[in-house]
């Protein structure tokens, strides 16, 4: 399904759940302001005010503000970048997997199928993420963050649920995908540019811009597979960082190549998240999710523990690790 | 769906780089590079026409051009779907990373596969030159029965992809029915040597069927009766509609097996 399919529906559904709310809007408790950061407040204000010459009542028993104010502001939800609902993810996990017809034949005659078990990477999330807003996201190994990241980028699937982005998402989740290691590294930056979804025209357009920032000017026409480490991550990072993405995923603050090149790419990423970009962080180092956002989502076993202003809960998190540490030591 | 074929787009762009891609990759670190493709089927076909030229001098009055033709579609089928086969497992790590569209990469090995095909066809008609056959305005007639033949490989394509994904062993179980379908497809013999009652069977094969419309146009200058035509074009038509069904169901999964 393309992006502008899912918009589309996402529209339908919205306008849909309006048409229901209409009818009983009285049912609705307003309980979604730590949703709201102080600029889409602002935002929100306004709106309230025109939509109160209307419904003063309702709308403060509304449950979902946002979808009662782009009733009335038509732009209003194109300033939703990242919409979850109800997404649900289940990985099936087995310690001896059937992978092949054979052994799925034997062991059916003999009535010893593989015991699997199933995890909830992703349960019941939902959240909305304005444009322009920097997320962070913490929470322990195989707490389900890159899981998360991975269905909002599209990789994953959800089994149930919504998932809803809207502008072009540049995952820095890993560098150079698809990477040919027969090609040149000319022929890599089309190719890696195609599977990042740019066109033809664009790449033509960028490839000298590619080139320079990856300082690979030398090499460009050998195979990449002659490349070391370090020249393939900056070759990939210059590719994945060549356009102005509406929504930036970032893996762990990427610091690839050498220390000039490591410069480099920091404040690319810095100049990459720019006003209007949307971020989504995830990194274990509480400081720098501290300094580059300004709201923090934190997952536990696939579930969000607590969503809003950075420092309250990257503070709430702290507190909870030290107690598990403190348990862990009695 | 179509979208891939729109130029301009990134879609379409990608399938490009892919079909470079796996065509490259197919020739690679090899000197002769792309006649490998002329080289296989011509000594086998030298060394078949050795053999059974003379024994079958009564049905085929050209036993070159009769096997280079079954033998070129046939590779097409082979080739066409195996890669296609392959193509989600192979490209995982493209899969895993970012989101693509993933029919994509079925579609592009049997683009590539196409090309493939194409350039033996350059082969076959140098042979017909060769041989002295008779150039017929029918053959022009041949699109019919190789669209068929390209739709029935990507809804083969797609399924066996879906299928590698989730069983690994699929691949040599493809192989022997691959084998069994080579020699049931009247490759290098004439149908008629086979007694009347296996035969009827043998001509359900829908690839025996594509060949044998591909040499009547192509070598007798034959026209072929329009509803085996349509018949073979309907059944094609249905795999590939069953394929992207089977395919758009199961591909929500398919990057939690690979």
């Amino acid at each position: 399904m393309s992006k502008k399919d899912k918009d589309i529906k996402f529209k339908k559904s919205l306008k849909f759940e309006y048409k229901k709310e209409e009818k009983n809007l009285s049912d609705y408790n307003f309980d979604n302001n730590d949703f709201l950061n102080s600029k889409n407040e602002v935002h929100e204000n306004n709106n309230v005010n025109q939509s109160q010459k209307i419904s003063n009542q309702n709308i403060k028993k509304s449950k979902d503000i946002d979808e009662l104010v782009s009733f009335f502001v038509p732009d209003y939800e194109d300033n939703i970048a990242i919409d979850l609902k109800n997404v649900n993810l289940t990985f099936t996990v087995t310690n001896d997997k059937i992978d092949n017809l054979k052994e799925y034949f034997i062991r059916t005659i003999k009535r010893t199928k593989e015991n699997k078990k199933q995890i909830k990477a992703l349960n019941n999330v939902s959240f909305k993420i304005y444009k322009g807003e920097k997320v962070g996201i913490i929470g322990f190994n195989g707490a389900g963050k890159s899981t998360l990241l991975k269905v909002i980028s599209g990789v994953y699937d959800c089994d149930e649920g919504e998932v809803f982005t809207k502008g072009n998402i540049i995952p820095l989740l890993s560098l150079g995908a698809g990477f040919d290691y027969n090609f040149s590294g000319r022929e890599n930056i089309f190719l890696n540019g195609a599977v990042l979804g740019y066109t033809e025209e664009f790449l033509k357009e960028k490839y000298d811009e590619i080139l320079e920032f990856s300082e690979l000017q030398e090499f460009i026409d050998i195979p990449v597979k002659n490349y070391s480490s370090g020249m393939l991550a900056k070759l990939g990072f210059s590719i994945a960082t060549v356009v102005n993405p509406d929504i930036l995923i970032i893996d762990e603050i990427l610091s690839v190549g050498d220390i000039n090149f490591r410069k480099k790419s920091t404040d690319k990423i810095k100049s990459l998240m720019g006003l209007d970009t949307t971020v989504l962080l995830v990194s274990h180092n509480i400081n720098q999710i501290k300094e580059v956002c300004n709201k923090a989502i934190w997952v536990e076993k696939g579930k969000i523990v607590d969503f809003g202003e950075v420092n309250k809960v990257c503070d709430a998190y702290i507190k909870y690790s030290e107690k598990l540490r403190k348990q862990g030591h009695n | 769906m179509l979208e891939i074929f729109k130029k301009g787009t990134s879609e379409n762009f990608l399938l490009k780089q892919l079909i470079k891609k796996n065509f490259i990759s197919k020739y690679k670190d090899s000197i002769i590079g792309i006649f490998w493709s002329f080289l296989n089927p011509l000594l086998t076909m030298i060394l078949l026409t050795a053999i059974f030229s003379t024994i079958f001098s009564g049905n085929i009055n050209n036993y070159p051009v009769y096997f280079l033709t079954g033998r070129c579609i046939f590779d097409f089928f082979n080739f066409g779907t195996k890669s296609a086969m392959d193509s989600l497992k192979t490209n995982k790590n493209i899969l895993n990373k970012v989101f693509v569209n993933r029919y994509i990469f079925p579609i592009s090995s049997v683009s590539s596969e196409f090309l493939n095909f194409l350039i033996s066809l350059i082969i076959l008609v140098l042979v017909m030159f060769f041989t002295n056959s008779h150039f017929y305005f029918s053959s022009i007639f041949v699109v019919i029965p190789i669209l068929s033949l390209v739709l029935l490989i990507t809804g083969v394509g797609l399924i066996l992809s879906i299928i590698r994904s989730y069983f690994t062993d699929i691949k040599y179980l493809y192989n022997v029915f691959t084998m069994l379908l080579m020699y049931a497809s009247a490759l290098f013999y004439p149908i008629e040597i086979i007694p009347v009652p296996i035969r009827q069977y043998i001509e359900l094969n829908p690839i025996y069927l594509i060949i044998d419309q591909f040499r009547d146009f192509l070598m007798y200058g034959n026209m072929v009766g329009i509803t085996d035509i349509i018949n073979i074009f309907l059944f094609s038509l249905i795999v590939l509609i069953i394929g992207i069904a089977v395919f758009k169901k199961y591909q929500k999964k398919i990057t939690l097996e690979l």
